[in-house]
């Protein structure tokens, strides 16, 4: 089930997506394969579909660095993704395949986590009746602990400029541990620029 | 040239890169402060019990509700609570027949009334979350009602009798209202005519005088507009027997004093403080046969003896007398029976009265010939003949019997009929003692005036032919001074010594016994005559001095006659009744006047002077002893 609320940013998401590709398609070749070998670091805002956040923390980023050969990928690098009531933060790897169409960088990726996790949850709170108006007021209880986690995402890459290239990500996450009992997945919308480093 | 300027610029990105990525992460990772939510520890709230009514009937139940509200006054769901009840036995909660999440976790509850009192329900919130103060309620279980299940209105017809009185309390058993025991009634009473014994539903209440109380059945603890107190009222009213001991008596003695045992009690043998016993004779005709005496003794309330009146035998016959129990209030009949008494006397002795008696022989007593009880009681039935000897018996009169010497008479009684012992069967068979009467006749006397003095003896008897020491006689004596009462002394002798009158006559003295009614009839005086003397005076020899002589005038024509009357009289001045010529002398008259013979007739003599042929004077003299009877010598003129 997908709020009207992600639903709506991914529809924004994707609809910048859509633009970066459209700008990108008169784009050459050559800048295109640039980017399909050496190091390429990238950063990007992961918080597309969880806004707003309702907490004063960083939204969910990650920065990664990869590398890149023969339409292989496998990079890494540290990834937050900031929830509510819950931050899992620590460091990430993928490896995946890339596929070109015109300048446009497909790269589906599988990856792992490895990192802490972060949670607030309102397992205390207490439901209340007032009036024929029915409410919550929660309890938060804080616990923190270690996450394994595994992910199935697409990034999609279109240079901008020489060794500059915006991205888009979508992922899928499960994360292990205690804190995220029950709260295991996370879906990942983001932007951000990739960059050619070598 | 743009390759290498490209080169350059890849080459430069790597330090470039390196420097923004390790900027991201010293951002990222100065930016560590999450924020994310925490608490609050606790949240206040309050709780509260939500109930209809505070108040639950034994064995009813009521549902409870427990709220909790936040501190904005909302109402927290979902929460479990914990009662309690501080008295279990009296409040408890009810098991849900089939569980609910609310009844489960303590949202609602049910109380049950287990038993009148109260208890103070105590709901808690254990959840750490809540910062909350139990809440409390004081929940009243009571009972629908007191209902005395025993009778409501109980006699109790004897002293210390028992009778439990049960009461309990209403309880709800389906909808109903039943009694259940051990509801912790409470007795009020009010009284002192029972003693109340035990606590709670049963006691018991013990007879102890005659009255009514009241006890009431309440509870502390009962439902408001409910029959909450139960009216028993218990009336002692001793029913009481009159046992009596024995009902019938024979008496065979007037005077003798008979009476039963009376005990006036209930069936456990207790009296009634205050009860008297009467003795009515049913009849006038029971009333003549025996008499009622005061109450004797003492009453015993505790026992029920009574302090009764006897019966004391007044004559023969058959009385009932109704024996009433009289109640404390004096006037209230409580119990009644008769006893019966049948009076018939037995003689003892039989005498002629007076037994002894000096009468002279032209004198008469009435005599009285009685039967006498053991208690020397007259038997009026009696029937009695009488044997003579020496003196003459006309029915109850002896004598008169002239004599000429003192002569001793006896009258001698003979007992026949229904007072003779043996007439009685039931009577003490003690042969009936005779008593004869002597009487003494006298001579008939004769005496002269001036020498009386007469001494006169008897014996005084009594019933018992003892001596009647110290009774007295009484004496009578017309026409003379009667000699005073004489009492008898140590030996019963009356001496009584009688001055008749110096005046010629017959004189009688009687001396009655003093006793019993007055001399009316002659039945009155019968037997009581102890002495009747008559005595006869006699004028004394002729008196100059007392005599007189009259003529009929003093003036007399010549041959003319006149009547010269000469009273002879004794120096008493009696009329000597045998006067005659020779008491006195008459001189002749010296005048030529001539008397004529003397007559003489109860002491008056006679004689008339006739005067001579020529005027002249004459005397008469008429002297006794040769002394002139006043006014002679009598001087006569003829004319």
């Amino acid at each position: 089930m997908i709020s009207s609320f992600v639903r709506e940013r991914l529809r924004y998401t994707f609809g910048f997506l859509g633009l970066t590709v459209a700008f990108a398609s008169p784009l050459s070749g050559q800048v295109a394969r640039r980017f399909e070998s050496g190091v390429v670091v990238s950063g990007a805002w992961l918080q597309a579909n969880a806004l707003p956040l309702d907490r004063e923390a960083p939204h969910s980023a990650a920065i990664d660095a990869s590398y890149r050969w023969n339409r292989w990928s496998i990079e890494a690098g540290f990834l937050r993704i900031a929830r509510d009531l819950t931050t899992i933060q620590g460091g990430s790897a993928a490896f995946g395949r890339m596929f070109r169409w015109k300048a446009v960088q497909f790269i589906p990726a599988v990856g792992v986590f490895l990192g802490q996790a972060l949670s607030s949850r309102d397992t205390t709170g207490y439901d209340w009746v007032s009036g024929g108006t029915s409410g919550h007021t929660p309890r938060y209880s804080y616990s923190e602990g270690a996450t394994f986690g595994g992910s199935a995402g697409l990034t999609i890459e279109v240079p901008v400029y020489r060794w500059i290239a915006v991205r888009g990500t979508a992922s899928q996450w499960v994360f292990s541990g205690a804190p995220l009992e029950g709260d295991r997945t996370r879906t990942l919308l983001g932007v951000g620029l990739a960059l050619q480093v070598r | 040239m743009r390759a290498i300027t490209e080169n350059r610029a890849l080459r430069a990105l790597p330090r470039r890169s390196a420097f923004l990525a390790a900027a991201l992460l010293v951002g990222i990772g100065s930016s560590c402060t999450e924020n994310l939510p925490s608490g609050p520890d606790t949240f206040g709230a309050t709780i509260r019990i939500s109930v209809s009514r505070d108040t639950v009937v034994v064995g009813d139940s009521i549902g409870a509700q427990a709220q909790a509200l936040d501190t904005q006054g909302r109402a927290i769901q979902g929460l479990k609570f914990t009662w309690t009840s501080a008295a279990p036995t009296i409040l408890d909660f009810a098991t849900p027949a089939t569980e609910t999440p609310d009844g489960t976790d303590g949202r609602t509850k049910t109380f049950v009334g287990k038993f009148p009192g109260r208890s103070v329900v105590t709901l808690a919130l254990p959840d750490s979350r809540f910062v909350v103060t139990n809440a409390t309620r004081n929940e009243t279980v009571v009972v629908g009602g007191v209902r005395i299940t025993t009778t409501h209105d109980s006699t109790l017809t004897a002293v210390n009798d028992t009778v439990r009185a049960i009461a309990a309390g209403l309880v709800r058993v389906n909808g109903a209202l039943v009694t259940r025991v051990s509801q912790g009634i409470k007795w009020t009473h009010l009284g002192s005519h029972t003693s109340v014994i035990g606590s709670g539903d049963t006691i018991r209440y013990i007879s102890r005088s005659n009255g009514a109380d009241t006890l009431i059945a309440t509870h502390d603890f009962c439902l408001l507009g409910a029959k909450c107190a139960d009216t028993a009222i218990v009336r002692v009213n001793q029913q009481l027997t009159l046992t009596l001991s024995p009902k019938a008596f024979t008496v065979y003695s007037v005077s003798d004093t008979v009476g039963p045992t009376v005990t006036l009690a209930d069936r456990r043998g207790n009296g009634l403080p205050g009860a008297s016993i009467r003795f009515v004779p049913a009849s006038a005709f029971d009333s003549a046969v025996v008499k009622v005496t005061p109450p004797v003794g003492v009453s015993n309330p505790a026992t029920g003896a009574m302090a009764a009146p006897r019966l004391v035998s007044a004559a023969n016959g058959f009385a009932r007398v109704v024996v009433l129990g009289i109640g404390a209030d004096g006037f209230t009949i409580v119990a009644a029976d008769s006893v019966f008494a049948t009076v018939r006397q037995v003689a003892r002795r039989v005498a002629v009265e007076p037994l002894r008696a000096t009468i002279t022989g032209d004198e008469s007593i009435p005599i009285k010939p009685v039967a006498r009880d053991a208690r020397g009681a007259i038997i009026p039935d009696a029937t009695i003949s009488v044997t003579a000897v020496n003196i003459a018996l006309n029915g109850i009169v002896a004598g008169p019997t002239p004599v000429a010497t003192n002569t001793l008479a006896t009258l001698t009684p003979l007992l026949t009929g229904v007072s003779l012992p043996a007439a009685n069967p039931g009577a003490p068979q003690v042969p009936v003692t005779i008593d004869t009467s002597q009487v003494l006749i006298l001579p008939a006397q004769v005496v002269v005036a001036d020498t009386i003095q007469l001494t006169t003896d008897v014996f005084l008897l009594d019933s018992l032919a003892q001596p009647a020491v110290n009774k007295w006689v009484r004496f009578g004596s017309p026409h003379t001074p009667p000699p005073d009462s004489v009492q008898a002394d140590g030996s019963g002798l009356i001496r009584v010594v009688w001055m008749p009158r110096d005046s010629a006559g017959t004189y009688t003295l009687t001396g009655v016994r003093s006793a019993g009614p007055p001399l009316n009839t002659l039945e009155d005086s019968a037997g009581r005559v102890v002495i009747r003397r008559r005595i006869t005076v006699v004028a004394d020899v002729p008196s100059a001095l007392k005599s007189s002589v009259t003529i009929s005038t003093n003036n007399i024509a010549v041959n003319g006659t006149a009547l010269v009357t000469i009273r002879v009289n004794d120096g008493f001045n009696n009329p000597v009744l045998t006067a005659t010529s020779a008491s006195f002398q008459i001189t002749p008259p010296p005048g030529g006047g001539t008397l004529s013979a003397v007559v003489c007739s109860q002491g008056v003599c006679t004689t008339t002077y006739k005067a001579p042929a020529a005027p002249g004077n004459d005397t008469i003299t008429v002297q006794i002893g040769g002394v002139n009877i006043p006014p002679s010598p009598i001087s006569i003129t003829i004319f």
